[in-house]
């Protein structure tokens, strides 16, 4: 008896053994994702973590893809380029991941892409609008629109669908991402037959932003376009209406976060800006996302994280199709996207970035509301 | 004409704050020749000390304004004084620059302690300094009991390392606890916090000339900066501590046989220049509602270049020096051409370096600043 004992012992604990080894073995894909989590931005890095990391848990819940496990490290870039190349590399060298969602402002991913295309590894930025960012190389993918094409839509919605004649524009000189935006719609502009008043720069850090904003007032323009970050944004609304500017403010997508109002206030009321995803879309994919995010993290996405979640959408399709957690399969198969997702059909261009619309967001009771839609 | 009176009044405005910083550098400067870089900080911590008070208290807006310029003032003064005590005193028979090197440290600390206890990584400092001080304790043990050889320290005494580690397990602790305090508190995690001035005061414009207007908080940053500018006066040149205070500024050995505390003349200055840069901070924040842990050092660097333009040492030097460099700021940033003109280059950048532009002329000229006394040569 005890000899049976034993032997059934003997034999639980090495199938035991066996089945463990079988479970350490149970496939699994790592992604990395990086996001300004503190810092300037710190609003945009928390939504895009929080968009990504949600797309892939429903995955993992869903039995995850092509029977492996998403397994997925999040990293903070700080909105600096020096602190986002080391968590690019961290990711890549320590963590070993396969493919890597991030990061959101465009002077970091600048920074990060080229050492990701060095060791072979895709990312997919989900923010980053500077043509620049997917130039880096073959390996370099992003989930939005590009500068260019937002100045133009910004530049088409005051001359067109506002009907104004002049604009003023003040921008950040040490930034790619503002003077990009303020660069491209101060040329579309005067191409459509506007004119602009006045073209002022500031340096970054700074709050006080009279000086340029009493030279823009002697001009009197009808609109001022303010292509920056949601804090700079809503100071600089806010000096140039205690000042007595009336223009209507315009913007890109840096203005979306809900601190916006926070800092602008009643100044910011009655402004428009750029935008890639509306939460009050009808798209019934769009719809889902913006309940299930509300279910998780008890408010509404903005736009960062319905981009993440289309970022984490596109990777894990690719995954998918590649049936591989090999970096190279993946960034194959993410060249090759046909994928309907949240905004509709991303495909690819040559250039590695999507093709797709945008929306024009009104600030209206502390709430950015749709006004628009604009198509390439 | 209208934009002249606009940058001019912006220009003043932006003058204010500065003297209000750099009145402390000079005030410091002039007791120990100390250049205290921390200054810069205090102002943000009197900023972030409002910010608070304002976030958690509700009270009529009148009492709230004064309570928000004041609490934050006495709370900056008695960091102060604890910088002073801590950082500083040690050093006072040293040559000078180990207190200017302290003081950059202390500089870098507050702003990254304020930095820093802002989400995630508020734990983390926590049990740095838990390691930190661990590491002390186990080092005096492994000295005393199993008799480590300690060449560097021939006598060693361990009660030394008692107020160090002391000071570690306190901090680690306010590090540790205070993630939930400062979730309370509405700073959660946001690199930024706006500052309620609503909660404070409602905006009013009044028209001045055409189209110039002036606000009431530009109106109120001008009266509470004379005000304190003024009782200062009164303290340094009217009462028995100024005399002193000027007194220490000659001769610190003569005044101490005077039987005057000098000790204690010195940390009345500390508490002047510290509740002043502290008062700049409450109305930077209410004049640019945007709260940065770093929102100190560019102010801190333009206060002391001020400091320098009027005379290090010399109180209405700071003043003088403060206002011209505001205004010096601003009409530089209205008069370069911007990038919309035919060369498309962009001058505005070249406005930051103009206080920078300013110091080095006034080193080449005038070193001792408009004020300030020439160098006498010591026989």
């Amino acid at each position: 008896m005890k000899k049976i004992l034993v032997v059934l012992l003997a034999l639980a604990v090495v199938l035991g053994l066996v089945l463990g080894g079988c479970q350490k073995q149970a496939k699994e894909v790592k992604i990395g994702i990086i996001a300004p989590i503190s810092g300037e931005a710190a609003t945009f890095g928390e939504s895009t973590a929080n968009g990504a990391k949600l797309y892939f848990d429903q995955v993992n819940a869903a039995g995850g893809v092509e029977g492996m496990k998403i397994v997925y490290f999040v990293e903070d870039d700080k909105g600096d380029p020096t602190e986002g190349a080391n968590a690019y590399s961290k990711l890549i060298d320590q963590n070993k991941v396969s493919v890597i969602v991030g990061t959101v402002m465009s002077k970091v991913s600048l920074a990060g892409a080229p050492i990701a295309q060095n060791k072979g590894v895709p990312m997919i930025s989900p923010t980053s609008t500077n043509p620049a960012v997917t130039l880096v190389g073959n390996y370099i993918f992003r989930a939005c629109f590009i500068d260019p094409f937002q100045g133009f839509v910004a530049a088409k919605f005051a001359y067109n669908d506002l009907g104004k004649k002049t604009a003023a524009v003040i921008y950040d000189s040490g930034n790619d991402y503002t003077k990009g935006l303020a660069e491209v719609f101060r040329d579309e502009f005067s191409k459509m037959g506007g004119k602009i008043t006045a073209f002022e720069s500031y340096t970054a850090g700074t709050s006080d932003f009279n000086a340029q904003l009493v030279k823009i007032k002697a001009t009197n323009p009808d609109v001022l376009f303010i292509p920056n970050y949601y804090n700079d944004a809503g100071l600089i609304a806010k000096q140039a209406r205690e000042m007595g500017i009336q223009a209507i403010f315009l913007g890109g997508d840096g203005w979306d976060s809900p601190d916006l109002f926070k800092i602008g206030g009643k100044a910011i009321e009655g402004g428009f800006f750029v935008n890639h995803f509306s939460k009050d879309s009808q798209v019934p994919a769009a719809k889902k996302f913006v309940a299930d995010y509300k279910a998780k993290y008890n408010k509404d996405p903005d736009a960062l994280a319905a981009l993440a979640y289309e970022a984490a959408m596109i990777v894990v399709d690719a995954i998918k199709r590649a049936k591989s957690a090999d970096p190279k399969a993946i960034r194959d198969a993410i060249e090759k996207t046909n994928l309907e997702t949240l905004t509709g059909v991303v495909k690819f261009d040559q250039n590695r970035n999507p093709v797709k619309g945008a929306v024009i967001l009104e600030c209206k009771d502390g709430q950015a509301v749709y006004k628009a839609s604009v198509n390439p | 004409m209208e934009t002249f009176l606009s940058q001019l009044i912006f220009g003043l405005q932006r003058g204010t704050i500065y003297a209000l910083i750099a009145l402390g550098y000079t005030m410091v400067y002039g007791v120990v020749r100390l250049i205290n870089f921390a200054y810069g900080e205090v102002f943000m911590i009197g900023a972030f000390v409002s910010f608070f008070l304002v976030n958690a208290v509700s009270l009529p807006q009148p009492i709230l304004v004064v309570l928000a310029l004041l609490v934050p003032m006495v709370t900056c003064s008695l960091l102060g004084l604890a910088m002073d005590a801590l950082a500083y005193r040690p050093l006072r028979q040293k040559p000078r620059l180990a207190a200017l090197i302290t003081a950059i440290g202390v500089s870098f600390f507050l702003s990254n302690f304020v930095s820093y206890s802002s989400g995630e990584t508020v734990r983390s400092s926590a049990v740095a300094s838990f390691l930190l001080a661990g590491f002390l304790i186990l080092y005096v043990l492994g000295v005393k009991v199993l008799n480590f050889p300690v060449k560097a320290t021939p006598n060693f005494k361990p009660i030394k390392f008692l107020i160090p580690t002391v000071s570690l397990l306190l901090i680690g602790y306010i590090f540790w606890i205070s993630k939930d305090l400062l979730t309370e508190l509405r700073w959660k995690g946001s690199s930024f916090a706006s500052y309620p001035v609503d909660r404070l005061i409602v905006i009013e414009k009044i028209p001045l000339y055409k189209s110039v207007y002036i606000t009431n908080i530009q109106i109120m940053n001008f009266v509470v900066s004379v005000l304190l500018m003024v009782v200062l006066s009164y303290l340094v040149n009217r009462t028995m501590t100024g005399m002193a205070m000027r007194a220490s500024k000659n001769n610190k050995d003569a005044v101490a046989l005077m039987g005057v505390n000098v000790n204690r003349i010195i940390s009345v200055t500390f508490i002047i220049g510290t509740a002043l840069a502290g008062a700049a901070g409450v109305l930077s924040a209410i004049t640019y509602p945007r709260l940065t842990a770093f929102m100190g050092v560019q102010p801190g660097l333009k206060a002391f270049i001020a400091a320098v333009l009027g005379g290090i040492g010399s109180i209405e030097g700071a003043m003088l020096g403060g206002i011209i460099m505001g205004v010096a700021e601003q009409f530089a940033i209205g008069l370069l051409p911007s990038s919309y003109g035919p060369s498309r280059i962009d001058f505005t950048p070249l406005a930051d370096g103009v206080a920078f532009a300013i110091l080095i002329v006034v080193l080449l000229l005038r070193p001792q600043g408009i004020f300030g006394e020439p160098p006498r040569e010591k026989l």
